[in-house]
């Protein structure tokens, strides 16, 4: 499905052919649908896919465009969600500015890491509009490091925004693709500039359930104690887990996916994915840093109030446009509000994201995490979609 | 317990960064973490720090667009609204910054809406914490710039020590009166815990809070006092809001003091009857009025309040105002910092001190300059333990190693349980090797004893590395630590239940070891690790029918590094699990573009305890689409014995998914028939070692008479064998008469890339 406004143009291609270079090269010519001027590829591939033979085909059919890409925990196109699959959404024409980016995570840290893609923002200086869209490895850290690092190059001045790579729930590996390269461990990032405006919406929909409880210890990603209870037991407890979630660690991540922690905050829940349990030292881990001495809720949502915020976080990513139609819109949508949705509700969820697109191309990705830092610093997410509409 | 959405969000703001600086390196930017984490608390947009007029920190421009004027001018409250690039208009708080010359913090918000007064308190609360950090950390630093430029000056360090400790005492002070705000102790309590703790602080014999009654603004009451006499109390219990010190300094809203109490204008004539000779005030904010001031009078003549002094008792006001804040709010916390603090310095299982608490100590005892003994003591087999009799026996097998362990040191000495079954002794002011063997060789005598837990008789040994540092070395905790670490390691490789001294060279081995482990991870990222192939024939046929796939590293600078060198580093650090994986989806994706052959691929112990092998090897077979029966796993016969239940039940697994199984390398140790008619395998690798003298002159020795001997036990259990190392033509031709018909060797071909044998297959015009 493709738009065409003027002379800038978004598209959107997307396959599921079982063979990595047919998927490659059919996503990626229905994306860029002949037209000239292809400015950035950005592509979200299921990791079933041999993704050095998927990237390279898709670069043959449409040579020297800037490519940026992570694997996925599902993929989200105009037609529905699916898995096993490839989404690639281009951006053309003379309007737009990009310049692409990545850095290791091993070699940098990852708030440097942050401030090394973040550069890439020096080359779209020009444009009226600016965002930059950041892929990370959602398995390399602590996430808000990365959104600091790159904030304290760019401050309040380009929006951030994007999502951290996944592979299916396993939790072993993802992969950041930057034009040719297939890495790990890495961020990836697209500095855009744009002649249009650019908005972005982020929205959760999770209420608290329960008393709050105290973070008496934790270290990083790691949570040890909660009333100075073992967290993991305060957490299995409270929310009843099924017998298996206390044994067997696949299936308590998928008990938790329904389940993070909310971190008090001056005017909402900051939300964190619990990501798996320690057995051991019956500590749970989150994608996010969880501050000792701070107050914690565990949260719960159900389908009504995860569609509500999708329809929230479209709107106010549409409000962003100052009342342009969208060219397309990319969606940033936590694993965990798949989770909540089901198939069923997930067919809704992209069928309304359509609906606000109003006939404009969508893609994007099931993340582990994800990027929004528009207003108010701080700008790392969990459970929670985050949408940008280009203008 | 219920807590609605603002309530306590200014404690947990304070409390949050105190751990936060807290926990932050000695390298760390504190200035700049706290500045982030104070723009965070209250979601704003940008902030600056500002010291003498020039910005030392700031956040949410661009890096290259700070706008230094804009900001100083609104540090000096010459600006009140910010215009940020991305952000449009702000509105600013600024907050003083004391441990700065002339420090400000600057926030912004989108919007020109106003502070509420709670976040304004929170902002002052959160500078506050900072300017503390920053004190203590100059102290820190001062000391230790001292200690390099005198060793001899032992009063001055002290002094120093002194300084920093009351410091530490100061940031525990605090957090103890928040965690009594947050937990809603009732408001008198938490009023009397901040006038003892300024009183213990400042060391003066009186300590009051006096408060403007809301009934009648004209006059203050004596809310908290520590140390007035019960006379003057009665006496001084209501006065009017003007009087005394502690009145100037709620009229000035400005710290107030007397040097000469019984000259100062300010003077009370019933506390000067009482002798005091100088006193100090604090005015108490709520909001941003003053409601109150806290005092502080001493009966010592010559008393001078000095700089830091003051700002202590600022801070313990600032305290108060929050109290008083915090105790209109209707919610409750239960829990707070100092608690979770001690807790995380502490080891859950035994009670000793953990590794930071004992890396703590051992600073301590190093920065005074004490010489010091380390023991690195590691339980030998521990893991057996756990393993068979489960893990809430190997616990309490710990929790009385522990106390075996304390009791057989010195009073002064520290035992920490570093994690695992790892346990430290500093020795403190020793570093005399007899005194270190003496008390590592009565650490390993009372380990020796059998442990009687519940249900089970446990005998176990111990490896202990000793480390001594004199007084004039310069090692730090960490180093010392490693060292009795590396020293541990060498008692371990010399047969375990002994100790070892350290020495320098074992610190080379450990560097030597450690390269290769850097360069292995770089390796890694770098694909340096490849996959090759080497050809397994079935001579009968003269055909290839499979391949072995064995792992190569091609390192830029040292060439080819030989498995044997960084197989075990990486089993050792795990890095096994990925290689592992890795190589497995290669090889499973590369055979499955081969016409029918079958592919062999090398297990590790590390891969089989882990527990993922099954779904890797699932996830492989899946993603490639190579049939299962034409995938082989090997397996030594010694990674199978270390836990052969274990190890049996997961052998069972994959067989399921319709995997060969191998043991390899078999014969070379623990041959054992039992197991290996127990174990469900389908081939058996004759290893090099026999080959190497069979068909060559002379042979008919012990080797080919083993070679003949595993030959026949194959046959006998109806496996298959694959015979490795074939170089020669007369090996080839003996092997061939024991019946065996597949073969693996240089005789036909090294290991190769993938394309080369693809291209041999494709070819497959080999002479046998």
């Amino acid at each position: 499905m493709t738009t065409d406004v003027c002379t800038r143009w978004a598209g959107a291609g997307s396959s599921v052919a079982g063979d990595a270079a047919v998927a490659g090269r059919e996503a990626a010519l229905d994306a860029v649908s002949g037209r000239e001027g292809a400015a950035l590829l950005v592509v979200f591939a299921s990791d079933a896919y041999d993704l050095p033979v998927l990237t390279g085909a898709i670069r043959d059919a449409a040579p020297g465009v800037p490519l940026i890409g992570c694997s996925t925990a599902g993929e989200i196109a105009s037609s529905g969600a699916g898995d096993h699959g490839v989404v690639v959404m281009a951006l053309g024409g003379p309007g737009f500015q990009i310049s692409t980016a990545t850095a290791e995570v091993s070699r940098h840290g990852l708030r440097e890491a942050g401030a090394v893609v973040a550069a890439a923002t020096a080359d779209i200086k020009a444009s009226p509009y600016r965002v930059l869209l950041v892929l990370s490895d959602g398995l390399a850290g602590d996430q808000e490091e990365i959104v600091r690092g790159a904030y304290a190059v760019v401050g309040a001045e380009v929006p951030l925004v994007g999502g951290c790579a996944g592979d299916d729930l396993r939790m072993t590996v993802t992969t950041q693709l930057l034009d040719g390269s297939v890495q790990t461990g890495t961020v990836v990032a697209a500095a855009i500039g744009s002649d249009a405006p650019l908005g972005i919406g982020v929205e959760h929909g999770w209420r608290r359930v329960g008393d709050a409880m105290v973070v008496t210890s934790s270290n990083g990603v790691r949570v040890d104690t909660l009333d100075d209870q073992p967290a993991l037991d305060v957490y299995l407890r409270r929310l009843r887990a099924p017998a298996e979630a206390y044994t067997d660690p696949a299936a308590f991540t998928r008990f938790a996916l329904t389940h993070p922690l909310g971190l008090s905050r001056r005017s909402t829940e900051e939300l964190r994915m619990v990501a798996e349990p320690d057995f051991e030292t019956r500590s749970l881990v989150c994608i996010a840093r969880v501050p000792q001495g701070g107050l914690a809720w565990i949260m719960e949502g159900d389908a009504n109030s995860v569609l509500d915020a999708t329809d929230a976080a479209c709107s106010a990513a549409l409000q962003g446009l100052g009342g342009l139609r969208p060219l397309g819109l990319f969606a940033f949508d936590c694993i965990a509000r798949r989770a909540v949705l089901g198939v069923e509700g997930i067919r809704t969820e992209i069928e309304r994201i359509a609906l606000h697109a109003d006939g404009a191309p969508v893609g994007g990705f099931y993340t582990y995490g994800e990027i929004a830092r528009n207003s108010a610093v701080g700008g790392f997410h969990n459970q929670t979609l985050v949408v940008l509409a280009v203008g | 317990m219920s807590i609605g959405g603002s309530a306590s969000w200014s404690t947990q703001q304070l409390t949050e960064l105190l751990a936060l600086v807290s926990a932050l390196p000695d390298g760390a930017d504190v200035v700049q973490r706290a500045l982030e984490h104070t723009v965070e608390s209250i979601e704003g947009d940008v902030g600056a720090v500002i010291a003498d007029g020039v910005v030392v920190a700031s956040l949410g421009y661009a890096a290259d667009a700070v706008p230094e004027h804009q900001l100083v001018a609104a540090a000096a409250g010459t600006l009140t609204v910010l215009d940020v690039p991305g952000a449009g208009s702000c509105g600013v708080v600024v907050v003083e910054c004391d441990a700065l010359p002339d420090g400000r913090m600057v926030l912004g918000r989108r919007g020109e809406g106003a502070f509420t007064s709670e976040e304004r308190n929170v902002v002052r609360g959160l500078a506050r914490v900072l300017s503390l950090a920053l004190q203590a950390r100059r102290t820190l630093e001062q000391e230790r710039e001292q200690r390099r430029a005198s060793e001899q000056d032992a009063l001055h360090h002290q002094r120093l020590l002194v300084t920093l400790q009351e410091r530490q005492t100061l940031l525990e002070r605090l957090s103890r009166i928040q965690r009594s705000i947050s937990t809603r102790q009732p408001l008198h309590e938490v009023l009397d815990a901040i006038v003892i703790g300024a009183a213990e602080l400042l060391g003066d014999a009186i300590t009051g809070l006096r408060l403007v009654d809301p009934d009648d603004p004209t006059t203050v009451v004596l809310a908290a006092s520590h140390g007035i006499p019960q006379a003057l109390k009665d006496l001084s219990r209501r006065s009017r809001v003007s009087e005394g010190v502690g009145g100037c300094a709620i009229a000035t809203g400005a710290l107030a003091f007397s040097h000469d109490y019984v000259a100062s204008p300010n003077a009370l004539p019933a506390f000067v009857d009482a002798g005091v000779q100088a006193t100090m005030a604090a005015p108490v904010f709520q909001g941003d009025i003053p409601v109150g001031s806290l005092i502080v009078a001493s009966f010592d003549a010559g008393r001078v309040y000095t700089q830091s002094e003051q700002e202590v008792l600022v801070a313990f006001a600032e305290h108060t105002g929050l109290a008083l804040n915090d105790a209109r709010t209707v919610a409750a916390l239960h829990q707070a910092v100092s608690e979770a603090t001690r807790q995380a310095r502490q080891d859950s299982l035994t009670g000793l001190p953990n590794r930071a608490e004992f890396l703590d100590k051992l600073t301590a005892a190093r920065t005074v300059g004490l010489p010091v003994g380390v023991l690195f003591i590691d339980l030998d087999d521990f893991k057996l333990v756990n393993d068979t009799l489960g893990h809430p026996v190997g616990d309490a097998l710990l929790r009385v190693v522990g106390e075996r362990i304390s009791g057989s040191v010195r009073g002064g000495d520290v035992v920490a349980r570093l994690g695992g079954d790892e346990f430290a002794v500093l020795l403190s002011n020793t570093a005399d090797m007899h005194v270190a063997e003496l008390a590592a060789e009565r650490i390993r005598q009372a380990l020796s004893f059998p442990f009687h837990l519940p249900g089970h008789d446990v005998s176990i040994g111990s490896s202990t590395g000793v480390v001594l540092a004199e007084q004039s070395s310069d090692e730090s905790a960490d180093d010392l630590l490693r060292d009795a670490d590396v020293a541990m390691y060498r008692a371990k490789a010399l047969g375990k239940g002994r100790s070892v001294l350290f020495a320098a060279a074992m610190r080379v081995d450990l560097q030597a070891r450690s390269r290769l482990e850097r360069e292995l991870r770089r390796a890694i990222d770098h694909s340096e690790l490849v996959v090759a192939y080497q050809p397994v024939i079935d001579v009968n046929r003269g055909q290839i029918v499979g391949a072995e796939a064995l792992l190569r590293w091609h390192h830029p600078e040292l060439g080819t590094v030989p498995p044997a060198e960084f197989i075990p580093v990486a089993e050792e650090t795990g890095m096994i699990l990925a290689i592992g994986r890795q190589v497995l989806l290669d090889a499973t994706q590369e055979a499955a573009g081969w016409p029918g052959l079958s592919v062999s691929v090398n297990v590790s112990a590390r891969q089989l305890s882990d527990g993922t092998i099954v779904r890797d090897v699932s996830d492989a077979l899946h993603r490639s689409g190579l049939p299962a029966e034409l995938l082989t796993l090997e397996l030594t016969e010694s990674v199978l014995v270390q836990d052969i239940e274990t190890a049996t039940g997961i052998l069972v697994e994959l067989k399921r998914l319709g995997v060969k199984l191998a043991i390899d390398d078999f014969g070379t140790g623990y041959s054992s028939l039992s197991y290996l008619a127990m174990l469900p395998v389908d081939v058996l690798k004759v290893d090099k070692a026999f080959v190497a003298g069979v068909g060559e002159p002379f042979s008919g020795g012990p080797m080919s008479k083993l070679a003949a001997t595993v030959v026949a036990l194959a046959s006998t259990l109806g496996l298959e064998t694959v015979v490795e190392g074939v170089e020669t033509r007369r090996q080839l031709a003996a092997m061939r008469d024991l019946g065996c018909t597949l073969f693996q060797g240089y005789l036909w071909s090294a290991p190769v890339p993938a394309a080369e044998f693809q291209a041999m297959v494709t070819l497959a015009t080999l002479a046998c």
